[in-house]
């Protein structure tokens, strides 16, 4: 069995710059398989409102902007770029929206999904001929209806819970699903259900301690999942010398990796707790997220025989 | 884009349910963290144990006005840098990227190999400086004269070192909670300590002082002192005063740290620059006036005598208990109450430093364990107390040995100028800045607006690197032309304190080494993927 070389990267919430990033890492970093580990949409719409005259005005990254027709693609470029969803309105419809978060939502889903399907197709443009192996699993942040995009996809393959054998060798399950959040996320359950999912999952595994669990949701108290602590609205609380951190990930994913002994976990939705631990014999990985900064965090691995050889965490 | 004159938009951004929106810290919020980290008590205390005697005559409270605009910048280039790259961890990164992963590495190496000196020193001055006194205090004369012998110093790091590993190893949590307590105590005892020699005079003291020591002990310290060959050359009062500087630095750094926990925010605004500014400004005043109120209370003369014979003539320096102000407490009042909670209170903010400092070391670590340039055990985490317990104990470990290394041998003077290496390796970090807008501007272009202001058609951040690169090479003068900071100037020195710079370029080089030939090339670590 030669070595298989992955690139696991994950969270970058609708950065096109990381995702262009995550495509082209196959070639720098001589990866076999690219794996995303969910949360790939953004969270903010910028509304770019068209004026009289053919001009157009909104506010990015705390500056006004005012703008001709011309300059309107290469603006709404960089703000995709960054991670955000421009939309083309008007003072009318801002009004309306103001008044109407239902149809906000809805417009959320709409450019979500247009976003999502442009990057199945970028990505199909790109890997399509390489040899290289790509899964995307949605996260806790993204929308459920994103999932039809997936669909009928040959390049792009989905795994959320599913069995799938990367390169036809090594298995691997994978989850999306995150423990509760103060945010009230798309994709969250109870850990009870979360246990569930797992359990489901591993038990249509061949050999587990062989396989890899692709859980968005890191291991709980495990260093991979230190997060701020918020109060009620949600703001950090500060202590002395800086801002209260604690644990937040999942009990389920904790419980599953002591009790399956895989060879490999893969984790992210904490953006801000980078590392690799050994659990027992799994080698847990979080490569964290600088998405906004348009720096793709990662972790190249090398498994032979069934066995982790060296891991890397990237930032480029 | 370039921001022109808009029309109004009522509504910049619509966000939807999902993870990571936290309300950002008011500049409150975050000053009050800074605020925290500074160490008044401790930084005077210090300041006025070696400033007077190296720099004979100088202002301390002046020493603190002129070091302020190099601090000022020094926090500047922190809160922008972080503003630019929030969550990438620091000076580590921010050299990586911009120059190259070896040189930041060397940079990390040389300022994690400060913090473990510094905390193997601040062990022994907790157990000679700020232990006797307590223990004397609380009426354990025994106790406490046993700690003051030089042998002592030995099992106290010990029981320190162990103390601190134990409250690691019990996880964050522990830790947190310990400093605030730490804190409190410290916060209290040093108001009090304060306030007792604001409510007295230099004569109140003298007749305290005289009382407990004997009639003339406090003019016969100065006598003995000037004896002894200390002299004030006025004309010189006023270059040592601008010298003494490189003290005030090393008691305001760690306020420009609000930087790095303010990336775990969602954005860092102005609020986070703002609030270094004010923690600076704020921890400037309690300098300035405290050093002010030390020199009226002790009087100047009396404690450069002190500071002279202790670092010159110690056997002549007839105090009980230690010579740092601290211990003067018992000469201070008579109330045992306030006696026991500012020595309680100083020996509070001793062990408080050493927390941050412990976090540091076992926080450079886990870097450079996930770059693979030392083994992934040292990083794994406990199972059962989810604590990083290996560079917990490792990070003990070289404490203590640093610790022995300080008793036992002549190290300090070897190493001398290991601030002023320091300085020079700081300016590394500086530069950094300095071509950071020009050299990586892919990453510039997405910063905050403010880090991308220009003043006089350059970026801000140029303009901070500039000037910390000014204050870094001032310093790096004073240190290098002020012997009595470690000893003379010599080759040996000189190239022994660069060793602990140039010693991590093998410790870079071999693991890189060793993973190519395995198959893994560890400078794709930082390798920039193109985004096209």
């Amino acid at each position: 069995m030669a070595v298989l070389t992955i690139f696991f990267a994950t969270d970058i919430h609708g950065s096109e710059t990381c995702f262009r990033k995550f495509l082209n890492a196959g070639k720098v970093y001589h990866a076999d398989v690219l794996i995303m580990g969910g949360d790939i949409t953004g969270k903010m719409i910028i509304p770019i409102v068209e004026l009289s005259g053919g001009t157009y005005t909104y506010q990015w990254l705390g500056s006004p902007y005012n703008i001709g027709r011309d300059d309107l693609s290469s603006h709404m470029k960089e703000i995709r770029l960054a991670g955000c969803y421009p939309y083309i309105t008007n003072q009318e419809e801002m009004q309306h929206l103001e008044e109407q978060p239902q149809v906000i939502r809805q417009i959320f889903r709409q450019v979500l999904r247009t976003s999502v399907r442009d990057w199945l197709a970028l990505a199909a443009e790109r890997l399509d001929g390489t040899g290289i192996e790509c899964y995307i699993t949605p996260g806790n942040d993204d929308d459920l209806s994103i999932d039809e995009t997936f669909l009928g996809q040959n390049v792009v393959i989905n795994p959320e819970k599913k069995v799938v054998a990367l390169r036809g060798e090594i298995e691997m399950i994978s989850s999306g699903y995150s423990n509760h959040t103060p945010w009230n996320s798309p994709r969250e359950m109870d850990e009870d259900q979360l246990w569930e999912v797992i359990q489901e999952l591993a038990g249509q595994l061949s050999n587990p301690g062989k396989a890899i669990f692709n859980f968005h949701c890191p291991p709980y108290n495990s260093g991979l999942d230190t997060a701020a602590r918020l109060d009620k609205t949600l703001k950090p609380i500060t202590g002395i010398g800086g801002v209260q951190m604690g644990p937040v990930g999942s009990t389920a994913v904790l419980k599953a990796i002591k009790i399956y002994r895989p060879m490999l976990g893969l984790h992210g939705h904490v953006h801000e707790s980078r590392g690799a631990i050994q659990i027992g014999q799994t080698l847990c990985v979080n490569p964290g997220s600088e998405y906004s900064e348009g720096i793709l965090r990662g972790c190249l691995l090398m498994i032979e025989k069934g066995k982790i050889r060296n891991y890397l965490l990237t930032s480029g | 884009m370039e921001a022109v004159k808009p029309t109004k938009v009522s509504r910049a951004f619509f966000v939807r349910d999902a993870t990571g929106l936290v309300r950002e810290l008011s500049w409150f919020d975050t000053f009050l963290c800074g605020f925290g980290i500074l160490n008044v008590a401790l930084g005077l205390v210090q300041a006025f144990a070696y400033a007077p005697f190296v720099f004979p005559g100088s202002n301390i409270a002046l020493a603190f006005i002129i070091a302020l605009p190099g601090a000022f910048f020094i926090g500047l280039l922190n809160a922008l840098f972080t503003a630019a790259m929030p969550r990438s961890g620091g000076d580590y990164v921010w050299v990586s990227r911009t120059m190259h992963p070896a040189v930041g590495f060397a940079v990390n190496f040389f300022a994690t190999f400060g913090v473990v000196a510094a905390a193997a020193v601040n062990i022994w001055f907790m157990a000679q400086n700020f232990l006797v006194p307590a223990l004397y205090v609380f009426g354990l004369k025994g106790a406490s004269a046993w700690a003051a012998k030089p042998e002592s110093a030995f099992i106290l790091g010990a029981v320190a070192v162990i103390i601190l590993v134990v409250i690691f190893s019990l996880g964050l949590n522990v830790v947190r909670r310990v400093m605030l307590g730490l804190f409190i105590i410290t916060g209290i005892g040093t108001l009090l300590w304060l306030l007792t020699m604001l409510v007295g005079n230099n004569a109140s003291f003298v007749a305290r002082f005289n009382t407990a020591m004997g009639a003339g002990a406090y003019q016969k310290i100065i006598q003995t002192a000037q004896e002894a060959g200390r002299t004030v050359n006025p004309a010189t009062a006023g270059r040592n005063s601008f010298y003494a500087l490189i003290y005030a630095f090393q008691m305001y750094g760690g306020f420009q740290m609000i930087g790095y926990f303010s990336g775990e925010i969602k954005r860092v605004s102005r609020s986070a620059i703002q609030a270094i500014m004010v923690a600076l400004g704020v921890g400037a005043l309690f300098f300035i006036i405290g050093a002010q109120i030390i020199v009226r209370y002790f009087g100047y003369d009396f404690i450069s005598s002190v500071a002279y014979l202790a670092n010159t003539a110690p056997d002549k320096l007839d105090l009980p208990l230690g010579y740092y102000l601290s211990s003067f407490i018992i000469y201070m009042t008579s109330n045992p109450l306030l006696k026991m909670i500012v020595s309680l209170g100083f020996l509070a903010t001793i062990v408080w430093i050493l927390l941050p400092q412990m976090l540091i070391i076992t926080r450079n670590m886990f870097a450079w364990s996930f770059d693979r340039l030392i083994p992934s055990w040292i990083a794994e985490v406990n199972e059962k107390t989810h604590s990083p317990i290996n560079a917990t104990i490792i990070s003990g470990i070289l404490i203590y040995i640093m610790l022995l290394v300080t008793l036992l041998t002549a190290f300090w003077s070897y190493l001398v100028n290991l601030a002023g290496v320091g300085a020079a390796v700081g300016s590394l970090v500086a530069i950094s800045a300095i071509i950071f807008p020009y050299r990586r501007k892919d990453i510039f272009e997405k910063a905050p607006s403010i880090v991308k202001k220009l003043v006089f058609n350059v970026p801000i951040l140029t303009w901070a690197g500039i000037f910390t690169l000014i204050t870094q090479l001032v310093t790096a003068f004073v240190a290098f032309t002020t012997p009595s900071i470690g000893g003379a100037v010599s080759m040996v020195s000189l190239l022994s304190s660069l060793a602990v710079f140039v010693l991590a370029f093998p410790i870079y080089l071999i693991p890189f080494m060793v993973n190519k030939r395995q198959g893994l090339d560890t400078s794709l670590a930082y390798k920039e993927l193109p985004p096209e």
